[in-house]
């Protein structure tokens, strides 16, 4: 071989050390934030993302947990983060995974709502439609993880912070901010009627944004004790409209995949109620569970029916009843009346509208029982608004905040109904966050 | 270059030098001839004579001659005889025309292997002697004796400074390695494997979930042609391998052929394998008919089985080798094919390797050579689930979770295999019989390396080398699990497809040049650069509710994901040497290293190291004791490299994961929030040592101290979930390796017809990691939350629940007179309050955690003996580890009352201990750990030559051999080294089910022709 060839050669090596490699790949498998931050197409998805992830995850992380402390569900596995969350009271630690799954599953979406709010006016500032549309659409998703966290935690803060130092604030102060938010929806939507785009694309069938906000509006205004606002959203709420999480097989439905195939959380039997609370023939039972049952340290299980029967069974934003036991409830409790109301009178029918409901519920949620025939004093129609909650809405991440606000026998004095008032703030938040404040002793 | 090179250091040998003077000073036909012999008067074969300068040379054939010719320019030259372990002898001889000049010569072995050749660390060939680190040299004679499967599992022992464990007794393995520690947390500390030049995928890709273990893709490489491995063990020799070197380099160096006519050379061997250790099993003849009620002590009479006699079996392999290798003069070749199967004693498990590999040398010139290799390899397993981390259907997991007196035969009439556990809290165990005759787990391997070397030598002294090398596999995984079955989740059936395509490629340029400066300063520089390309696509679907018949997924509901990943690393790097009066040497090397990796603005990295190594024997005051210690040389190296192997391909984003919402597809951010300032993590080591030769060479010792500081460990440091993430990777961790390794090498006994030689070698690490933020402690998955990094502590430690005690240190039982777990406040860096209640005096609080285990051994020693007597050699090693804990898990499921399976239950069935304990203790995770002291016969050998021809056979060899066939060990389990998390970093000493590494004897046949 000739010199010239062999210096030719290496030259051209050198040639190819110096160009032939590229320095920079982009991810082929993942966008990345600023793809979806400073883009209209990237706030559009973020906005399917948003939805699917709180239908699969963080409403997951409500139902079951504040489920399991409020004795509807029995935590069946031997793990020990299951066994401290059945134990409860002062027995639940700060590093308890349960109580951080809600915390973290509701932050994570909070982020998600925050990020659109900010970036939106800044994207698509022209598109007025869309703009409107996933701007509610965003408010009322962090109106959800507001409420939701209102049910577990006594404090929390309102907003994300991508430094770690969020303030936090008190639960009626971030009900407050959520229904502001819930308020602000509904003048966008009002002002700026959403594109067809929009809601082809990011609302799809059953999920009418006007009926949620009202909803949301009765139910944290009811949280708040703002009786007559309560009444007067859900009056709004169209009782024959359908608004659900739909599921499929690449998204399940979390409460099928973790209770009813993980088998590591059940359902009581009666839903977990006794005495002056069961009534066993209401249709309820048999719509929301079924057989294979079980004992399980003594508690008899069943196995979830209902909106958990299917990987792709839709589970409701809300159930229409839930509005007729907000009026009764809001009637009840008004120091001033409601116009058009009478108390206990209009309580009675709202109830009974619930009670004797044996056909036509449009999500089959029918008690199919007879007239209330108690006393008409409070506590005892009190008693009877709670009762017919947790039977209408079994599983649906009310039933702590229900308790609670209604006076059930309360935790560490009496673990049967409830076995925490509030959860303790995680570990991991109170690590790395210095604003968390003082845990609640129960 | 070779003539400052002394050729004695105060030994005597015998040389003969016969020239004549005559002649004209223009280019003439020179021949080079004589006779090459060893101590023993013995003719050596394949001894390499070169003649400098102008690389003319030869080697020595089967009856020690040698000779070579050529048009010589008259002058002075040098005469350089070198082989493998032996001394080096150098002579200056002057040419006249047309000569021919006869030299024979008697070379010395070289035990502590001063002479002897290395590369890695340095770039370009150096004689060991002249270096200023430590580096271990292995031979390919020493691993093909092992019965190993694997060249990392034969490698075990015999490399000073690692610790080399096999985690699974499958018959492909599952090894670890580690060099003089772990030097990372959230990484790999897989060293950095590089054969013949090519930078070498060693992947554990668990494509299958098999219950935590996996292939380590090194058992795809033939250790039949594996010529010698040299390994370096951190940073301080490692530095010119940059980002990827912390965890040090082991370079494999595969055969070459030799001039002259073709030589043939055939093995092959027959293996048996079987269980060395039965778990002892439950056989008390009548269980309680409650578990849950202690009072309850009726009970009902049952028949106990044995499952392990059902799982496991005598397992057989074989093993074939046919290579060829010669060469005419210019060319030369290599060439073998191989043949290995491998039983796994589980039944229905095996493990299959065909392959093919190439060398081609070839000289173009007296300047330039250039060689190309290729080795084509296919592998396969079958394989059955064991281990307890991820999978719940393994056949060994179902043992330890079955209820013993329940038959796991199938129904004769039905042909369904019964449900193993009756407890009552419903979860189901797979039965480990229907694991073994029903479930299909398979896995392929396709696998391409080929590399091509150019190296030119254009004037004296000057070499430039280019090595381009590829390295591409396909591993495809299959898994099948018919629906209506035993297993826990998978009762609608399950089936897998995976695969994953690998490609890597790697191009080192090296230009070195070596001069005289002056008469005693040696100078040899070499600059060095790389590019290095890999890409990885992976794709894996999983199918379930499937119909009765069919294994792939098209079967059932298919539900499939896929991932790709590209990097590219570029290094350029300068190094000098310095050799003083062929005593003093001094090294200093930098290298700039960038990676896709990492963000443009940190991707540029320096790594320098600088060492001298001085032969003190050399100076003349040595030469009082110069009788005792022949040789000394002290040596310090101190260097910097990296490691890329915490940080994924595209992890420094704040990436996006797809969301599908009906049928629109959506985005929702990752759990982790992405940190473009993330960066290599960084290794510092010291090291600093000596190489001895003790009474006339007959004693070598190699020492070193060494400590390592590794810094900007990238961790996943949790984030307030009000960030709306719950990590981020950031460089905060730290962790150091401090410890010292020594190699003694002697020959007690010499004469014409007995050697026995021996060695020890020995390794004391002492891991800590610090800064793993948080409250100072950060849990790993695979560990069941029980294993973690803590401040202060080793790396992996277990930690976990323990008992509370009295102030005596005796247990503090519950009123009902049971063991009870420890209350009261945690605090950080796994520090805590012990609380009491005041009246009762009982746990008060929240459930405690410390450190209860730490898994990685304070010393690891091999102690290895070769007797050769006459034609008879023995070969025996001792491997031991020493200050290690082992999680017993397996003894912790097997001896609760639910489960029940082994003799560890017993007591509680018999009433020796209260009704109630071993649930009791279940969740005291202090009670499973283990001390894992053990030692091992590793290998035991005999072999046999024949002292003349067999039949048509030149030669002819047989050996019989023995893996694994003593341990000697307090724990309890089936063997102490194992790991149900396979190759984890930090999940180390694991014991869940693991298969337990085989007894296992061979016997080989080699003939040579």
């Amino acid at each position: 071989m000739k010199n010239s060839k062999i210096t030719s050669l290496i030259l051209l090596s050198v040639v190819f050390f110096m160009g032939g490699c590229k320095k920079e790949f982009r991810n082929p498998n993942n966008p990345t934030a600023p793809d979806i931050l400073e883009t209209r197409e990237g706030l559009i998805t973020l906005s399917i993302g948003m939805k699917q992830n709180y239908a699969t995850s963080a409403l997951e992380g409500l139902y079951i947990n504040s489920g399991v402390t409020s004795r509807e569900m029995r935590g069946t596995s031997t793990l020990q983060n299951v066994l401290d969350l059945e134990a409860g009271a002062d027995v639940l630690p700060t590093n308890n995974g349960n109580i951080a799954q809600v915390w973290n599953r509701m932050f994570r979406v909070m982020a998600m709502a925050d990020n659109v709010i900010l970036n939106a006016p800044k994207i698509i500032p022209q598109d007025q439609q869309m703009l409107s549309g996933i701007l509610a659409h965003a408010h009322i998703f962090k109106a959800l993880t507001l409420g939701g966290l209102a049910v577990t935690f006594e404090k929390f803060p309102q907003q994300t912070n991508i430094n770690g130092n969020a303030v936090f604030v008190t639960r009626e102060v971030a009900l407050q901010t959520a229904l502001d938010l819930l308020n602000q929806a509904k003048s966008l939507i009002a002002a700026n009627a959403p594109s067809a785009e929009f809601n082809s694309r990011v609302i799809g069938a059953d999920f009418s944004m006007i009926n949620i906000i009202n909803a949301l509006t009765a139910r944290y205004s009811l949280w708040l004790k703002k009786y007559s606002d309560a009444y007067a959203a859900a009056s709004l709420v169209n009782l024959t409209s359908k608004s659900q999480f739909i599921y499929t097989t690449q998204g399940q439905n979390p409460i099928f995949t973790g209770s009813v195939i993980a088998t590591s959380y059940r359902p009581r039997e009666f839903f977990g109620l006794t005495g002056s609370l069961l009534e066993p023939t209401d249709a309820r039972f048999a719509f929301y569970t079924t057989a294979p049952n079980a004992t399980v340290g003594g508690q008899n299980v069943k196995t979830l029916a209902g909106f958990f029967n299917t990987a792709t069974t839709p589970i409701p934003v809300y159930l229409p009843d839930e509005m007729r036991l907000i009026k009764a409830e809001a009637v009840l409790f008004s120091t001033t009346p409601i116009a058009g109301t009478t108390n206990p009178g209009t309580v009675i029918t709202e109830i009974n509208a619930v009670r004797q409901q044996a056909t036509g519920d449009i999500f089959g949620v029918n008690a199919n029982l007879t007239a209330y025939s108690g006393t008409t004093d409070v506590a005892s129609l009190t008693a009877e608004i709670y009762k017919q909650r947790c039977m209408e809405l079994f599983l649906t991440g009310n039933r702590l905040e229900d308790s609670r606000r209604l006076g059930r026998p309360a935790s560490p004095t009496n673990l049967v109904e409830r076995n925490r008032n509030f959860y303790p703030y995680p570990d991991q938040e109170r690590q790395n966050n210095p604003n968390t404040p003082v845990d609640p002793l129960f | 270059m070779k003539k400052l090179f002394k050729p004695d250091f105060g030994l005597h040998f015998l040389m003969l030098l016969l020239f004549t003077m005559t002649g004209f000073l223009s280019k003439g036909q020179v021949t080079l001839k004589g006779k090459v012999i060893g101590e023993n008067g013995k003719p050596l074969s394949n001894v390499s004579v070169q003649l400098n300068p102008g690389n003319n040379g030869g080697t020595s054939d089967a009856n020690g001659n040698y000779m070579f010719s050529n048009n010589i320019k008259p002058g002075k030259f040098t005469l350089v005889f070198s082989g493998v372990g032996l001394k080096t002898v150098t002579q200056q001889i002057t040419i006249s025309n047309n000569q021919v000049i006869e030299n024979d010569v008697q070379l010395v072995s070289d035990p502590l292997g001063l002479d002897e050749v290395v590369v890695t660390g340095y770039g370009t060939p150096t004689r060991k002697k002249q270096i200023v680190n430590s580096i271990s040299t292995v031979s390919g004679k020493e691993l093909s004796g092992s019965g190993a499967q694997s060249i990392d599992a034969a490698m075990q022992g015999k490399v000073a400074g690692a610790q080399i464990n096999q985690n699974s007794g499958n018959p492909a393995g599952g090894m670890s390695v580690r060099l003089r520690g772990p030097s990372t947390i959230a990484g790999s500390s897989e060293p950095l494997y590089i054969i013949d030049g090519v930078i070498v995928n060693n992947d554990s890709r668990q494509l299958l979930d098999l219950g935590g273990g996996a292939q380590n893709r090194l058992v795809d490489l033939n250790m039949n042609d594996v010529d010698r491995i040299e390994v370096i063990k951190g940073a301080a020799a490692a530095a010119i391998y940059g980002s990827r070197a912390s965890n040090g380099v082991v370079q494999i160096f595969t055969k070459k052929g030799k001039e002259g006519t073709p030589q043939f050379s055939f093995s092959t061997s027959i293996k048996t394998s079987e269980l060395r250790k039965k778990l002892e099993f439950n056989e008390v003849p009548f269980r309680f008919n409650s578990n849950s009620n202690n009072a309850d002590l009726t009970t009902t009479p049952v028949q106990r089985f044995d499952y392990q006699d059902l799982i496991y079996r005598n397992a057989f392999g074989t093993e074939n080798n046919l290579s060829v290798s010669g060469g005419s003069a210019g060319t030369r070749y290599y060439v073998s094919g191989s043949n290995f199967f491998n039983e796994g004693i589980i039944k229905n498990t095996d493990f299959k390797r065909n392959g093919l590999r190439l060398r081609l040398n070839q000289k173009v010139g007296n300047k330039v050579n250039f060689s190309v290799g290729a080795n084509y390899v296919v592998s396969g397993s079958n394989d059955i689930p064991n281990g307890g981390i991820n999978s719940a259907y393994g056949a060994l997991t179902g043992f330890i979770f079955a209820n013993n007196f329940v038959n796991p035969a199938k129904d004769p009439v039905t042909g369904i295999f019964p449900n193993v556990t009756t407890n009552g809290i419903g979860v189901r165990r797979t039965n480990p019989l229907e694991a073994i005759e029903r479930f299909k787990f398979k896995q392929r391997t396709n696998r391409m390396t080929t590399d091509i070397n150019f190296n030119y030598k254009p004037i004296e002294g000057l070499a430039i080398d280019i090595t381009t090398g590829f390295d591409n596999y396909t591993q495809t995984a299959t898994a099948y699990i018919p629906p209506i079955n035993t297993t826990p989740t998978d009762n609608s059936g399950l089936s897998r497809r995976a695969d994953a395509t690998v490609f890597q490629t790697n191009t080192d340029l090296t230009i070195s040049y070596n001069k005289a400066v002056k008469s005693w300063l040696q100078s040899t520089t070499v600059l060095g650069g790389t590019i290095q390309y890999d890409k990885s696509l992976g794709f894996a679907a999983n199918a379930n509710a499937l119909g009765s018949f069919g294994q792939t997924i098209n079967n059932g509901t298919i539900v499939a994901g896929e991932d790709r990943s590209e990097r590219s690393f570029r290094g350029v790097f300068l190094q000098q040497t310095f050799g003083l009066n062929d005593k003093l040497f001094i090294n200093a090397a930098g290298r700039f290293d960038g990676s896709s990796v990492f963000a443009a603005e940190y991707a540029q990295q320096f790594y320098p190291k600088l060492g001298a190594s001085y032969i003190i024997s050399n100076e003349k005051f040595w030469k009082g004791i110069s009788n005792t210690v022949s040789f000394m040389k002290i040596r310090a190296a101190w260097g910097k490299a990296g490691n890329l192997t915490a940080l994924g391909s595209y992890e420094r984003f704040a990436n996006y994961g797809a969301a599908i919402y009906g049928s629109q597809a959506g985005y929702i951010p990752s759990t982790s929030q992405g940190n473009q300032g993330a960066r290599p993590e960084k290794q510092i080591e010291l090291e600093v040592g000596f190489d001895a030769n003790l009474f006339k060479d007959r004693v070598t010792v190699e020492f070193n101290y060494f400590s390592k500081k590794v810094e900007d460990l990238l961790l996943r440091r949790n984030l307030s979930p009000t960030t709306g993430f719950s990590s981020i990777p950031v460089n905060i961790g730290n962790s150091t390796n401090k410890g010292i390794e020594f190699l003694i090498k002697a020959i007690p006994v010499k004469t014409k017809n007995i050697e026995w030689s021996t060695s020890v070698s020995y390794l004391n690490v002492k891991n800590k990691v610090t800064n793993v933020g948080g409250n100072g402690t950060l849990g790993f998955a695979n560990g069941f939350g029980l294993v973690a990094a803590v401040n202060g502590e080793q790396l992996g430690v277990h930690y976990g629940a323990f008992f509370a005690r009295k102030p005596d240190g005796s247990l503090l039982l519950t009123p009902a007179g049971l063991p009870q777990r420890e209350l009261g406040t945690q605090l950080n860096d796994g520090t805590f309050i012990i609380g009491r209640d005041a009246t009762t005096g009982q746990p008060k609080g929240a459930g405690l955690v410390k450190v209860i285990g730490r898994p990685l051994p304070k010393h690891v020693v091999s102690f290895i003996n070769t007797v050769n007597i006459k034609r008879f050699a023995l070969r025996m090693q001792w491997d031991g580890q020493y200050g290690f804990d082992v999680f017993n898990f397996t003894k912790r499921v097997g001896a609760r009352e639910d489960y029940g399976g082994l003799k560890a239950y017993e007591p509680e069935l018999r009433g020796e201990v209260p009704k109630g304990t071993s649930r009791a203790v279940f969740s005291i995770f202090e009670n499973w750990i283990e001390k894992g002291d053990f030692t091992k016969l590793r290998e035991l050998s005999l072999s046999y030559q024949l002292p003349g021809k067999l039949w048509k056979f030149k030669t002819a060899s047989f050996t019989a051999a023995g893996r694994n066939l003593l341990v000697i060990t307090n724990y309890s389990g089936y063997d102490p080294e194992t790991n149900a998390a396979g190759q984890d970093n930090a999940v180390r000493g694991f014991d869940f089910v693991e298969v337990p590494l085989p007894r296992s004897f061979s016997f080989t046949v080699n003939l040579g022709f």
